[in-house]
């Protein structure tokens, strides 16, 4: 099976929340990034996400096949969401699915930190209080 | 050459895309010096910032531009 990743408007449902299953991966190792509502203390109503797209589908796709370092046979799944969303919404989707356990979990923790470490994607927080600004590092 | 910003470099930018004249050659110590004295808002904010040719990141060091090169300002992200 081939990886399939995407940056996409709005938060992930239930269609990108359900992994891909295939009879020879026992294994399927998933994680959701969920809005919170709250941060350095102060509470949080929104978070708007923008990204550089054509650079972001890129990297997005390159570090799923370097999760491939885990497993060859990995099979990543990795959504993120665009735009405006409130607590409680899922902005980002990853599953590795992987014959054994053990590469699964450990390609899932290491594509979550490469994501948020490389792709172009930026989010402005808004708080309870109306001020808003911009995340930078995460 | 088109420059473009996100986040918090185009809101400080004032500007979402831009043409500037760069040279076909410099490194990323003058690429910050132009681009601050274009943008003096911008200027706290570059030495964070990583830059993007034709979206590809380029490490730190001398970067060739292209007539027609598209080069991005990548502050510090934070998707997930």
């Amino acid at each position: 099976m081939a990886n399939v990743t995407g940056l996409v408007d709005g938060p992930l449902g239930v269609a990108q929340r359900s992994p891909p299953l295939s009879p020879g991966n026992g294994a399927v190792a998933s994680f959701l990034g969920v809005v919170r509502d709250h941060a350095k203390g102060r509470g949080v109503t929104r978070l708007h996400y923008e990204c550089y797209r054509p650079m972001a589908e890129k990297v997005l796709a390159r570090i799923a096949d370097d999760a491939r370092r885990f497993d060859p046979a990995l099979v990543v799944t990795a959504w993120h969401g665009l735009g405006t969303m409130v607590p409680g919404e899922v902005s980002l989707v990853l599953h590795a699915s992987s014959a054994h356990r053990g590469p699964a979990f450990d390609a899932v923790r290491w594509l979550l930190e490469e994501i948020k470490r490389e792709l172009p994607v930026w989010k402005r927080q808004t708080f309870d209080d109306g001020s808003d600004e911009w995340v930078h590092g995460s | 050459m088109s420059v473009l910003y996100f986040a918090a470099t185009r809101d400080l930018a004032g500007v979402a895309e831009e043409r500037l004249d760069l040279p076909a050659e410099l490194d990323h110590v003058e690429l910050r010096a132009r681009l601050a004295a274009a943008h003096p808002r911008l200027a706290a904010l570059l030495p964070t910032c990583r830059f993007a040719v034709d979206e590809e990141i380029v490490p730190p060091g001398a970067m060739r531009l292209r007539d027609g090169s598209c080069l991005a300002l990548i502050p510090p992200v934070s998707g997930g």
